[in-house]
């Protein structure tokens, strides 16, 4: 994350050794105990259906329009924030909104909830209106092409994490005003090419929040109206398609860097370059981190194709629902007191929101409370955040495993795979205590 | 259905040695952090660092420009010094431990006229040649603060409050 004004003003703590060391231990054994008792007919898929929670009726119909108006007029405003507002990250309210509210905020109520993000995304609102104005314009959306898959979201999560991560102003309002506008563009010329439905599921951040919403119990069933089901139980169901699995490890290897990026050895590693320098130092480390994530993840899909036979492309698609857990892990771990710390500000922008000294709901001059979670919870969530990831990532896979293989082959390929999850998991819990 | 035989024995044995490898782990640590996380707020010497003495009567110049911060120096505050000359930083640490609840005093000696920036706790001093910027403060914020200086983005070191 970078330290600017206005954003991440307080860096987390290391965290304590023993933490470390019995949550990784915890990790371990879990794994194993789960090959040992976890059951041996495919399970989540049937759970995956879950059972009604409320009908499509008018009221919760109502619900989400009101939700879709409040987050269209949240994103217009910050999109006007960013290109005509104050350029002064802290008085600003659209870094925080990208970086706090929806990077980290919806991202954890995707995972805990469901994918909300899906109910009231105004860049799918956006879309909608475009697709009815080229309809009525005589242009009917086409189909986009297969091979596109999810790659386009692959390249976006690379481009903002970038921004995050590397880009000399990146938490500046001005620069995210321009990509706001350049993302915003792209996605009206999808939604006239392709349709808005194509928007809603291949814009970057919808399809993420799709895949670790997930992981969330409640969810929007096909026949109408909210479903609940199991936690994780919907990754069963999660539709993977070419670029899928990328995208996931795209986002874990920019959580990865960030989280490296703060720890003494990069500091010794890579000293502390600023701007461009910096950012194409932060470009390679970005991209190195991604390519270390890659790695793991091939090495198990590679140990599980040598053992089962299945093509490795093919086993890269069926395993990549198990990689949204860990992604919710560590993001979580490595964002929850900048979430804690920032939103506060969000609330103190909202009376502000373009810098220019208003007052409009009182809260304007606001200062966070630092101690509004205690240091102590934050580092005990940030564990149970990593562990509740690999719990999860190792259940999708084992079940996963046995809907397509016999007992034997599933065996085999779990171990590989486990010890993938337990490679994550432990390196999460490693950045966590390098903070 | 049949279950591998060995499985429930694999199991067994993990759950050993992750027990084994934990009490390892937690036998061998830091005191100092283990302190820290049953709650008790730091009164350890050990994370104290810089041993230069506080000049109390040098610190008039945190009185202009700190909007907050204690305006006499304490004389039992742990010091956290850091020079600036041609851009270039030199402090004795890139993280200096505090422990939380102490009083700091930061003190910034410059060759160029630049604001020092504590991230956090958002206080500033002003440095110039001849007149270093003077922090005082209570650490009772805890977390991983930056101080820098204000105008280049220059990062001249970490404090870590906990």
């Amino acid at each position: 994350m970078i330290f600017a004004h206005g954003l991440g003003s307080r860096g987390q703590l290391p965290l304590p050794v023993w933490m470390f060391t019995w949550a990784a231990a915890i990790a371990l054994v879990v794994s194993f105990v789960a090959l040992g008792v976890l059951w041996t007919r495919p399970l989540l898929d049937r759970l995956a259906a879950g059972r009604s929670l409320a009908p499509p009726t008018g009221a919760v119909g109502a619900v989400r329009g009101a939700g879709q108006a409040i987050a269209l007029a949240l994103y217009l405003l910050c999109l006007v924030a960013g290109l005509a507002g104050a350029d002064v990250t802290s008085d600003n309210i659209l870094p925080v909104t990208i970086y706090v509210v929806v990077w980290v905020g919806a991202l954890l109520v995707s995972g805990v909830v469901g994918d909300l993000w899906g109910a009231v995304n105004p860049i799918a609102t956006v879309a909608r209106g475009v697709e009815a104005v080229a309809r009525r314009a005589g242009r009917q959306p086409g189909e986009a092409p297969t091979w596109l898959g999810q790659w386009p979201a692959a390249l976006g999560l690379m481009v903002f994490l970038f921004y995050e991560l590397g880009h000399p102003s990146g938490a500046e309002p001005r620069t995210l005003g321009y990509l706001l506008a350049v993302h915003l563009a792209i996605s009206v010329a999808a939604a006239a090419a392709w349709g808005a439905d194509w928007v809603a599921e291949h814009e970057p951040f919808s399809a993420l929040f799709a895949w670790v919403g997930a992981m969330g119990p409640i969810f929007r069933r096909p026949e109408g109206g909210l479903g609940l089901r199991p936690p994780v139980s919907g990754l069963a169901r999660m539709p993977v398609v070419t670029g899928t699995a990328v995208s996931l490890l795209v986002v874990l290897g920019g959580t990865t860097y960030d989280g490296f990026s703060e720890s003494e050895v990069a500091r010794q590693l890579l000293g502390r370059p600023t701007g461009w320098s910096g950012a194409v130092t932060a470009l390679l480390g970005l991209v190195g981190s991604i390519v270390v994530i890659g790695l793991l993840y091939a090495v198990g899909i590679w140990w599980t194709s040598r053992v089962t036979g299945m093509v490795p492309g093919r086993a890269a698609s069926a395993f990549a629902p198990s990689l949204a857990p860990i992604v919710f892990g560590y993001a979580v771990a490595h964002y929850f007191q900048l979430l804690v710390d920032e939103s506060q500000s969000f609330v103190f922008r909202l009376s502000d929101p373009f810098g220019r000294g208003w007052d409009l709901f009182g809260g304007s001059d606001g200062l966070i409370n630092f101690n509004l979670i205690s240091v102590d919870l934050i580092a005990w969530l940030q564990v149970i955040a990593i562990l509740v990831g690999h719990i999860g990532a190792v259940v999708v896979a084992h079940d996963r495993s046995i809907e397509l293989f016999d007992v034997g082959h599933s065996l085999r390929s779990q171990f590989a795979m486990l010890l993938v999850m337990v490679a994550y998991s432990t390196l999460g819990l490693w950045l966590l205590l390098n903070a | 259905m049949t279950r591998h035989p060995l499985r429930p024995l694999v199991a067994l044995a993990t759950v050993v040695l992750g027990l084994v490898l934990a009490g390892c782990g937690s036998s061998g640590d830091d005191t100092a952090t283990a302190t820290a996380f049953t709650g008790a707020t730091g009164t350890e010497a050990s994370t104290a660092t810089t041993a230069a003495t506080t000049d109390t009567a040098a610190s008039g110049n945190s009185a202009d420009s700190t909007p907050a911060g204690t305006p006499a120096a304490d004389p039992a505050a742990t010091v956290i010094e850091a020079t600036v000359t041609g851009g270039e930083v030199t402090a004795a640490e890139d993280r200096f431990d505090v422990a939380q609840g102490s009083a700091v005093l930061i003190r910034v000696t410059s060759d160029v006229e630049e604001p020092v920036h504590l991230h956090g706790y958002d206080i500033e001093a002003d440095a110039a040649p001849g007149r270093p910027a003077e922090i005082a403060f209570t650490a009772d914020i805890p977390g991983v603060f930056e101080v820098e200086l204000e105008d280049s983005g220059t990062l001249l070191f970490e404090i870590e409050v906990k």
